[in-house]
Order: C-alpha cells, then structure tokens, then sequence
C-alpha cells in the first residue's frame, strides 16, 4: 500500500529528513541521523532515566 | 562471560546478526551499525554504572554494543513498515530482545514480569518552562492488553488514511498524527525495564514507513522533549498536537519540494 498525499510528495526510497534536507538512509550523513535520533529516544534525560531504573531495579530487588 | 551474539537471533529477525541478513536489508543495516560506530563518541550521555553493564563488557563496551544493535534493529522496523509487514504485540517483545538479547543474554530482555513496574521522567509544564514529573508506566497485568489495544488503533488509522488516499484526501499532518500515536502509546505503557525509547523509536520508524514517510531526525531538545512529555500527560492538558507538529514540520522542511511533481 503506497499512501500519496494531497500535500506532501513522499521520496521513493528510503530517506532520513532532518528538518534541512532528505539524507538516503543508505548514505553515512543519512545512517548518523537516523542513528543519532535512535541513540537519544530516551525519554526526558537519559541520564534521568537511568536514574529512575536504577532506583526502580533496586526496588524490585529488595522486594524479592 | 560474554553473551555469544550468534546464537541469540534464533527465530528471531529482528536479532539476525548482520552477515545472516541479505540484499538491502544487509547493506542499510551495515551502514547504520558503521554509522553507529562512527557517531558514538559524539553522544555525551554514556551511562558508566554497573547497571549498565553486560557480562564480560564495561559499561561503555556494553553502551556501544546495545548502539549497533539498535541501529541494526531499527532498518529491520523500517523495512517491514516499506514492505507492509504486519506489527503485532510479540514483534515489539522481539524488537526488545533484538537490541538487548545480543548483549545482556536472554534474561533482561522482553516484557516486564508481574512483580516488575516502573516509573519514568516526562517534561510537563508549559512549552516556556518545561518541569520534569515522573510517570508510571502500565500495570504488568496490563502490558500486553494495551498493546493490543495501541496496535489496534494503528492499523485502524492505517484503513482510514489508506481511504483517504483513495479518494485523494490524504494529508500528511494526518499520517504523521498516526504515527506518532503509536510511539507515544508504547512509550506510556512502558512495556520493558529498560529501552522502551529505543524500542519505540524503532517502532516509529516503521510506522512512517507504513505511511510511505521518510523516516525523522528529531533533536533531543529541551522543546521537543516537552512536546513528548505533553503527549504523555494523563489530564487535560494531553495534547499530541505539539509532537505532531514537530515531526510534521521536520517532513515539510526536508526538502520535499523537490521531489514534489511538477
């Protein structure tokens, strides 16, 4: 199924858009900003999160 | 000691160690694992804690193994989201092992147990001064019900977008709010201890992909996080509006005027 838009032509292929430009995923500059916006998908802070399951692991350890 | 890569795909695709792959699938998951090594040190946030730390691997060595794999994993969604691969519950537990089972071995992957819950940092607030709250994450219990229940709505805006395109009424601010739905409600439930941002991103990937969407760089600005953790919130300031704003515009401002006929 290949949806067209009334108000946006879709690349064929597959692109990274990075807000400036359409980067193929199969290009370095393209790969590194899909990996980029994959590596900081964490939610708030990762550092946050890593805190808040740090303290929710020790949680369920001391329950056990 | 180590966790032997080779032998944790099993039948999973999403675990299939790069020289198993073939064709397209193996060169844009070459290039995003090279990618990944490349762009490494360029993330400052590198958790070094004990936590982190695969068997047999420093929490850096375990940090950059769990990047490749997830780059990895990543083309894997995109591509099933180009082919029309259907997504159900147990190919986001598979999404989950793909990235961690290669690095900490089978026994921290997959869904959270019933004793197992969670609690995660959202920015909530106003766009102007975004305040950080924490969000529980779904009941154990519950996990895989609202999953459902979240793949469900997916694949009902997918029928309802795919009419529109019949009729030449599809929009993009349309396909994009489905998308976003879907990783906004995986992350809500927070299925998983730990990675449900990464496993949500890659099922974002692949939910763009099932609407003939580029895939998105998205900044991990203080903004973009409030518009994340507004379409979290549970009252009535919920608003997926901001995110899909911003995942819109990022499209429309990429360049597809050239492409655009005529």
């Amino acid at each position: 199924m290949t949806i067209q838009y009334t108000d946006y032509t879709a690349p064929q292929g597959l692109y990274v858009a990075t807000g400036t430009q359409l980067l193929p995923l199969a290009s370095a500059a393209g790969a590194t900003a899909f990996v980029g916006g994959a590596v900081q998908s964490g939610i708030g802070d990762v550092q946050d999160a890593a805190a808040v399951a740090k303290v929710t692991h020790a949680a369920v350890a001391s329950a056990r | 000691m180590r966790v032997d890569a080779t032998a944790a795909h099993g039948d999973n695709r999403f675990a299939l160690p790069l020289a198993s792959m073939n064709g397209e699938e193996q060169e844009l998951a070459a290039a995003a694992v090279q990618a990944a090594r490349a762009t490494f040190a360029q993330f400052g946030d590198k958790p070094d804690s004990a936590f982190y730390a695969a068997p047999g691997l420093t929490a850096k060595e375990t940090w950059e193994r769990v990047v490749e794999e997830l780059a990895r994993v990543c083309v894997v969604a995109a591509l099933d989201g180009t082919r029309d691969v259907p997504l159900g519950v147990d190919d986001l537990e598979l999404i989950h092992r793909g990235i961690f089972e290669p690095v900490f071995g089978s026994s921290v992957a997959g869904f959270r147990s019933s004793d197992e819950f969670v609690d995660f940092p959202i920015y909530v607030g106003t766009r102007a001064r975004p305040e950080l709250r924490t969000r529980h994450g779904a009941s154990p219990k519950q996990i895989q019900k609202r999953l459902r229940h979240a793949l469900r709505n997916f694949d009902g805006g997918l029928t309802a977008l795919a009419r529109q395109a019949a009729a030449q009424r599809a929009e993009l601010r349309d396909a994009v709010e489905i998308a976003v739905k879907l990783y906004v409600r995986i992350i809500r439930i927070h299925p998983f201890m730990d990675g449900n941002g990464r496993v949500a991103w890659a099922a974002f990937g692949y939910a763009l992909r099932r609407c003939n969407l580029p895939l998105v760089e998205i900044s991990p600005t203080l903004d973009t996080r409030w518009a994340l953790g507004t379409a979290l919130r549970r009252d009535a300031d919920q608003d997926y509006g901001p995110l899909v704003d911003i995942v819109t515009s990022t499209l429309r401002t990429s360049g597809d005027s050239q492409f655009r006929a005529g």
